[in-house]
């Protein structure tokens, strides 16, 4: 059970003890909650070896000395979208990664989140193993079997290389791994900004329902489309993924044709999207899970 | 199972028979696949083209309830290549000769006309199977309910056995539970023979333990299975029957008899979270609280007994399934007070060898795999390492069996049933979630085009089927996932109740019904 097994290593701590940083973040978080700067924030806290997002508050400050930033990944922001649903009023304080930072970005574009109400604190990570502090899980991605790399795809692989495969080989590679497909829904569930009321995924005059894989390939290529000028390459859909579909790349290559096009690279900054047609109607209802 | 779900990843051989595990177990399932991208072989057998078989070496739909001859043609190939692990058989094992003997008359041809199973693709399952080692067998429901659910049990341990994969890491005999408790379940004496951990009531030494431990005179006769317990209920030496999450009016074989059976009795109480089609014939009802409501653990599928814990309070009047249990027992004369929860399992731990190691703060986020003996005990990921439970590894020698009921001229199609991906058992929980519901909103039956074609049945027309028991009237789903001559139906939906058509005939030792084959008829509905 290694996986279970696992330690996590001490947030920032190559020593083993608190480093200075993680207690100034701490610190900082204490004031935020203390001069009610924010009324909730949003971080990982270490339950029984495993660090798991966390709602820290005022009613309970010393429990932020429990606040932790090491490898774990999760939406954060997804929870705060929710969160701000339900009561736009709340000021959020969040632990932003890189990905947080676009994910966020995407959000008050698209309404779901009002900047306003929003403070972060950042931490270094993703995308390079260059970056001082990078400690996000992609840096050591896991060796993908032998198999997969003959018949289906990579996951590891960049675009380009994806690309030198012949069309008749790149198609079998894909319609291979779609195949797989559970239908869980958990590359959309886990995704900061899939925050749709009505899903396209089930929508039943577009994909039919009752059996597994769901219709391939056109389940997972109205996801793609639907990611144009959206996804933010967090990779967490395709780190959720149970059977290992190679999603960050199928969305990077989505993401590269609506940079040529537009000009636009989704999630460097809160400016109007060129896919947001609507004008900015406030849309801040839940959607059901 | 006698391995752990996270080891099948590194099997060099998956024999996955009777579990369509991408809809029923799908984490087991990722198991599967990942194992198969490093280069493991995948050997499946069931009935209908379910998703693994799209990534199988190798895939036979053999003809519903032959298994035994399956397996045992298997092994006549592989003793006849001299596949079989002779140090291994030769240690660890006693009973070769007598399963020899048996197998060898079961040869590919006899196979071919038991199963319809081709004699290369035979001696390919039996190849891949012997000659890639450690190799995980898995299986579900598709084995083990049968009236020869049992042999075809004993057949799978005989194989792994037969190949030395039993013991082993990545190997094993891996049935996979239909419920995230029914490991648990069991663990706990919730059968009618044993004690917690397999103890069984008519050893004088339990008896006396648990007598000790309870306070109380305990019975020492085995009592009833829920088999035996229809025909008590109807010939009236049965009157009250406690029903605890179960919804035996969609579960059991043959609706109109359970039904007749539950009408007969002085007194039904159930428990469960929703109304169910049983609730409603209940006298009284009591509300327990959901997974999220409450505190305690379950056991899984793995033996790994893991701690779940309130996230919110009990909505309504609902109560914690012991709360409810406690107040019942302290009111019928026996005192039943429990602090909590944690009370009860460190109770249980005291009387449960298995789980003696165990506490909630061990437990932490991960739970422990019995048998845990004791504090320092780790917990064990696999089974059977130095040697069986019983010492020597016993191989059962097995003829194969008919099943209860084979299609004839009024009943010409083989019928058998099944999960759909998008519902859980009886769809008392799932048929209430919206989404699910749009997935798959009501029952159907799969046809083959060959067949729908003779009955001119369109895609989605109402057909009509019967068996001996009743009939029901449901929407065709005409697809090549069933071979011509074989019917498949979910049983989650109560408006077309598979449990209608199923036959109640069942294992003489399990007393498991045979839901998965039986004789029907299908025509247009008129």
């Amino acid at each position: 059970m290694e996986e279970q097994m696992k330690e996590w290593p001490e947030p920032f701590s190559t020593t083993g003890g608190k480093t200075s940083m993680l207690v100034t973040m701490q610190e900082q978080v204490k004031e935020w909650l203390d001069q009610d700067k924010v009324d909730l924030f949003l971080g990982y806290k270490m339950v029984q070896k495993h660090p798991l997002p966390h709602c820290f508050t005022k009613d309970n400050l010393d429990e932020v000395d429990e606040l932790i930033a090491g490898q774990a990944r999760y939406s954060l922001e997804k929870i705060a979208t929710k969160i701000a649903a339900e009561r736009p009023e709340i000021k959020i304080g969040l632990l932003a990664r890189d990905c947080n930072q676009r994910a966020l970005n995407v959000l008050y574009v698209w309404n779901q989140l009002n900047p306003d109400n929003l403070e972060t604190i950042n931490v270094n990570c993703c995308p390079s193993k260059l970056k001082e502090h990078g400690d996000c899980s992609y840096l050591e991605p896991e060796q993908v079997g032998s198999f997969k790399k003959m018949i289906g795809i990579d996951n590891i692989i960049e675009v380009k290389a994806a690309e030198e495969f012949s069309q008749e080989d790149r198609f079998n590679r894909w319609m291979y791994e779609f195949q797989k497909c559970l239908k869980c829904y958990g590359c959309r569930n886990i995704c900061p900004v899939c925050f749709c009321e009505e899903c396209s995924l089930e929508h039943t005059d577009l994909i039919a329902t009752g059996s597994i894989p769901p219709e391939v390939p056109i389940f997972h290529l109205v996801r793609a489309v639907h990611m144009g000028g959206r996804c933010i390459d967090c990779g967490l859909c395709e780190d959720t993924c149970p059977v290992d579909i190679p999603l960050r790349l199928l969305y990077r290559k989505v993401n590269e044709t609506v940079e040529d096009v537009f000009g636009y690279v989704t999630g460097t900054n809160a400016d109007q999207s060129p896919f947001n047609l609507l004008g900015d109607e406030v849309t801040l209802k839940i959607k059901p899970i | 199972m006698t391995n752990s779900i996270a080891e099948i990843e590194d099997a060099a051989c998956i024999f996955v028979i009777g579990t369509n595990t991408t809809e029923n177990h799908p984490l087991i399932a990722r198991r599967v696949f990942r194992a198969k991208e490093k280069g493991a072989k995948l050997i499946v057998a069931d009935p209908r083209n379910i998703q693994l078989a799209r990534f199988a070496d190798i895939h036979v739909r053999h003809r519903l309830g032959s298994d035994v001859a399956l397996l045992n043609g298997m092994m006549h190939v592989i003793i006849k290549n001299d596949w079989h692990a002779k140090s291994y058989i030769d240690e660890r094992t006693e009973g070769f000769d007598e399963l020899k003997k048996v197998v060898e008359t079961y040869t590919p041809d006899k196979v071919e006309a038991i199963s319809g199973i081709a004699q290369g693709d035979l001696e390919r399952m039996a190849e891949l199977y012997a000659t890639n080692s450690p190799a995980a067998l898995l299986y579900a429901m598709g084995i083990t309910q049968h009236t020869t659910g049992v042999d075809n049990v004993k057949s799978c341990c005989n194989i792994a056995m037969l190949c030395g994969n039993v013991g082993v890491r990545s190997g094993g005999v891996n049935p996979l539970r239909g419920q995230n408790n029914v490991q648990g379940a069991c663990d706990m004496g919730g059968l009618p023979n044993v004690f917690p951990a397999y103890q069984p009531v008519t050893v004088e030494a339990n008896n006396e333990k648990f007598s000790k431990a309870w306070g109380k005179k305990l019975p020492d006769q085995i009592g009833y299975t829920i088999t035996d317990m229809i025909p008590a209920m109807l010939n009236g030496k049965l009157k009250a029957l406690y029903v605890i999450g179960e919804n035996p009016m969609m579960s059991d074989p043959d609706q109109n008899h359970i039904n007749k059976a539950l009408e007969k009795l002085e007194l039904l109480i159930c428990q469960d979270i929703f109304q169910t089609e049983t609730t409603q014939k209940a006298d009284v009802v009591f509300a327990a609280a959901s997974v999220a409501e409450k505190e305690g653990t379950f056991t899984n599928t793995e033996r790994r007994c893991v701690k779940v814990n309130i996230a919110i309070d009990p909505v309504g009047n609902a109560l914690a399934d012991w709360e409810i249990i406690s107040k019942l027992s302290t009111a019928m004369g026996y005192k039943m007070s429990y602090e909590n929860s944690e009370e009860i399992f460190n109770e249980m731990t005291s009387v449960t060898p298995s789980y003696g190691g165990m506490t909630y703060e061990r437990l932490g986020l991960d739970g422990l795999q019995w048998p845990c003996p004791n504090s320092e005990h780790p917990g064990t990921p696999f089974l059977h390492k130095e040697q069986f439970t019983r010492g020597k590894g016993m191989f059962h020698a097995i003829e194969y069996l008919d099943p209860d009921e084979m299609p004839d001229d009024k009943y010409p199609y083989f019928l058998t049933t099944g999960r759909n991906f998008a519902h859980f058992h009886t769809g008392t929980m799932t048929r209430a979630s919206a989404h699910l519901h749009a997935e798959q909103k009501t029952g159907y039956v799969e046809l083959n085009p060959e067949d729908a074609n003779k009955l001119a049945v369109q895609d989605g027309d109402m057909v009509l089927l019967s068996t001996r028991r009743g009939e029901m009237k449901t929407p065709a789903r005409v697809t090549s996932k069933v071979k011509p001559g074989v019917l498949f139906v979910p049983f989650h939906f109560a408006e077309c109740p598979a449990n209608i058509l199923t036959n109640p005939a069942f294992d003489p030792i399990a007393k498991i019904p045979e839901f998965k084959v039986c004789a029907a008829k299908i025509e247009k509905a008129p």
